[in-house]
């Protein structure tokens, strides 16, 4: 597994941040919320979600309008929508570095913005990427290089509460039903160290407090 | 010390409130079913109940008082308007009878002209756009738009109304502004050795400081804003440094 | 109004829950029971390949235009397909009149990512010359009336266009680096694979919903999708986000899909047949 580091807070003025790297993958998510909405935007019951996502070069086209999508179906079903109604949520995603795990290291800064900015949620959720060589050995947090020269990449976010729970499935490539299900195996096995992850830059932001 | 794997490691803390250890949401805090559980239990924000089970719903310290009341502490910056708080708010727009007022929340609350101390019909004050109100939120969910009065129960201002011109206001996240509440702050009484000073904080993360000169308004706010990243022990020391540059 | 209708209209979610309560939807079918499909070839005279499908209420029409286009510098013996989902506000109110909203984004990479995880057709077939000329097939897909599971319906209506798609030939001279069109001689597509999706809706952490339609979709809480190839192997799961899954459930989707790929595929030759008579 790559190396996971993550900086909460790291900006200032936004009401929860999070720096989040995965190996050479870099991800900078903002949350603002829960605050105003657009009349058009405003649910009668829950809360609105936008989320934005910015790519390191260029300009958002299809792509980064597709993982917005994906990104925005995940953190919905993690947040509790339905406490703050006529609200919205916004996150923002700055893709800073990308090594082939863009998705993961942006599921994973908002998820850690989320908690930075007290936002009540059901659950935590983490995403693992992981690619299978033609040889069939499935590698977790694979660079780009070994992207390009593997059959499949898939990408699972998964739920910490309840038992191997996939909130979101994408995939690039053909995979057979058992890889499939070695892949999920894995990347499952490689999310309980997120989640531990997870957990001790918390103890870390509440340190002080605890001590004192 | 904190034990990460749920264990009971319990710590004393004053005013005999307890901290657990940190919760993520989603964490199981404890199984609770009113027909067959011993005793009653109250939760506090951050926690939510559901099937037998109490999970946390935020990320933070889970604390408990000796009266079995179960909170997660956080370090949010994001206003959520509850009822009975004490708020600094921005006079936004005037609607008729009403003030609308900024409290940092998603929705802006509302005054009326007559929840203030003396205030009638014929007495009306009136409020400048730009005004800074200090008052209590006496209607606030999630369904509602929040509503402020400047007024306790018995009609009396209790120190809350309009906060008079020549004093600057900060915001300030919101457990700093948990930290300084209390008349009593450590923090507080150690900065009025050196410089006398009015200061109204609100639950919002607003805090409003008046002194006789700009330059100890301005030392003032320096110190209250060091409290964001060091413990008030830890920025005792260092405010009195400040205080004693700036105020030269 | 009969009571019915009033309950439907106030009282939304107990009206649906109490249907499945009796593992039945509003429209009758049980919950893993599919809508009847209907599909025809060749509705768009002036595209070289189009389907319409429909799948009950879910009608979706697919038109494929071929142009000739400069390959890439990267991929100099690659063609091109660019397929494109677009949802009017015609076909429900539920979408908006301006560019492409988050639903027919999501629908056309969908749509990519599986002809390219499935290997449809190899982008080298639709090469005419290296560094020169090759074919851009452009497949735009609409949807004409919505209700529910425009993942099936898209992708049924693009296969059944591809299968229905008819190229000229074209010679391509090396002195004069000219290409010449010859329309009276025209070639199918070399197709390789020919999946078939099938999506379920999540209820609850026990109901899925086969085939959902708009009622269904709205009631539930996220789709999956599992595109299958015809042999019934797997080709791709997509999940974006919505209710969170067990794997066990993934086993009993995928049994059902395996039922469904021969239906749909069958269902294709048929009227593909039926547009040579």
């Amino acid at each position: 597994m790559a190396q996971h580091a993550c900086e909460l807070s790291f900006l200032s003025r936004s009401d929860g941040s999070a720096l989040y790297s995965i190996g050479l993958n870099v991800a900078l998510a903002s949350v603002n919320g829960p605050g105003d909405v657009k009349v058009s935007n405003r649910l009668y019951n829950r809360s609105h979600l936008e989320v934005c996502y910015s790519p390191s070069t260029g300009h958002s086209m299809i792509r980064e309008r597709a993982l917005e999508s994906i990104i925005m179906r995940t953190v919905e079903q993690a947040i509790l929508v339905h406490l703050h109604p006529r609200t919205a949520i916004n996150i923002t995603i700055q893709e800073m570095q990308s090594d082939g795990l863009a998705l993961s290291a942006s599921v994973n800064a908002a998820c850690m913005a989320l908690l930075d900015a007290g936002i009540q949620m059901k659950t935590t959720f983490a995403a693992v990427t992981c690619c299978i060589t033609p040889a069939g050995t499935v590698i977790i947090d694979p660079t780009e290089a070994e992207i390009q020269e593997s059959v499949a990449e898939a990408t699972f976010v998964f739920e910490s509460s309840g038992e191997a729970s996939v909130l979101t499935a994408h995939q690039d490539g053909r995979l057979s039903y058992e890889d499939f299900k070695k892949c999920l195996h894995q990347c499952q096995v490689a999310s309980r160290d997120v989640f531990a992850f997870y957990r001790r830059m918390t103890e870390k932001k509440y340190q002080n407090e605890a001590e004192s | 010390m904190i034990n990460t794997n749920g264990g009971k490691i319990i710590r004393q803390m004053h005013g005999g409130l307890e901290s657990v250890r940190v919760v993520l949401p989603g964490d199981e805090v404890m199984s609770y079913n009113p027909d067959t559980s011993e005793g009653s239990i109250y939760l506090g924000p951050g926690l939510r109940w559901e099937d037998g089970m109490v999970r946390a719903a935020k990320a933070g310290l889970l604390k408990k008082t000796p009266r079995q009341l179960y909170f997660v502490d956080t370090h949010q910056k994001r206003y959520i308007p509850q009822r009975r708080e004490y708020v600094i708010g921005i006079v936004t727009k005037k609607k008729g009878d009403i003030y609308k007022v900024d409290i940092g929340g998603s929705e802006q609350a509302t005054i009326s002209f007559l929840s203030f101390e003396n205030a009638s019909k014929k007495t009306r004050r009136d409020l400048a756009l730009g005004d800074l109100i200090y008052g209590q939120l006496i209607v606030a969910n999630k369904h509602m738009e929040p509503e402020m009065v400047c007024i306790d129960a018995y009609d009396r201002a209790m120190g809350m109304g309009v906060l008079p011109a020549g004093g600057v206001m900060f915001s300030v996240s919101l457990q700093v502004a948990r930290e300084i509440i209390n008349p009593e702050s450590p923090f507080l009484l150690t900065l009025s050795k050196k410089v006398k000073y009015t200061v109204v904080v609100g639950m919002n993360g607003r805090v409003w400081v008046k002194a006789t000169r700009q330059n100890n308004m301005v030392a003032l706010m320096n110190c209250i804003l060091m409290l964001e990243y060091m413990t008030p022990e830890e920025a005792n020391d260092k405010a009195l440094k400040v205080l004693e540059a700036l105020m030269l | 109004m009969t009571s019915l209708q009033v309950w439907r209209t106030f009282e939304p979610d107990s009206y649906y829950k109490t249907f499945l309560e009796h593992s039945k939807r509003p429209d009758g079918r049980g919950l893993s029971n599919f809508r009847p499909i209907n599909i025809k070839v060749g509705t768009v005279t002036t595209a070289e390949g189009s389907a319409t499908v429909r799948l009950g209420h879910t009608t979706v029409m697919c038109g494929i235009k071929a142009e000739i286009a400069t390959p890439t510098l990267r991929h100099p013996d690659e063609g091109f397909i660019v397929p494109n989902v677009e949802l009017y506000p015609c076909c429900s109110p539920m979408f908006k009149a301006g560019p492409p909203g988050e639903k027919a984004i999501g629908l056309s990479q969908f749509l990519k990512n599986v002809i390219t995880s499935a290997e449809v057709l190899l982008p080298s077939d639709l090469c005419i010359a290296p560094n020169k000329f090759a074919w851009c097939l452009y497949c735009d897909v609409v949807c004409l009336n919505y209700d529910g599971n425009l993942y099936d319906a898209s992708l049924i209506a693009l296969m059944a266009a591809l299968q229905n798609v008819l190229l000229p030939e074209v010679s391509y001279d090396e002195e004069s680096e000219k290409a010449t069109v010859s329309p009276e001689r025209t070639l199918p597509l070399k197709l390789k694979r020919r999946p078939v999706s099938s999506t379920f809706t999540m209820y609850s952490d026990s109901i899925q919903l086969v085939d959902p339609t708009a009622e269904d979709e709205e009631q539930g809480s996220g789709e999956v999708t599992v595109v299958l190839l015809e042999d019934g192997s797997l080709c791709t799961i997509h999940k974006p986000g919505g209710h969170s899954i067990v794997s066990d459930f993934l086993d009993k989707f995928i049994n059902l899909a395996r039922k469904r790929v021969k239906l749909v595929n069958s269902a294709i030759c048929k009227a593909l047949a039926e547009r040579k008579v």
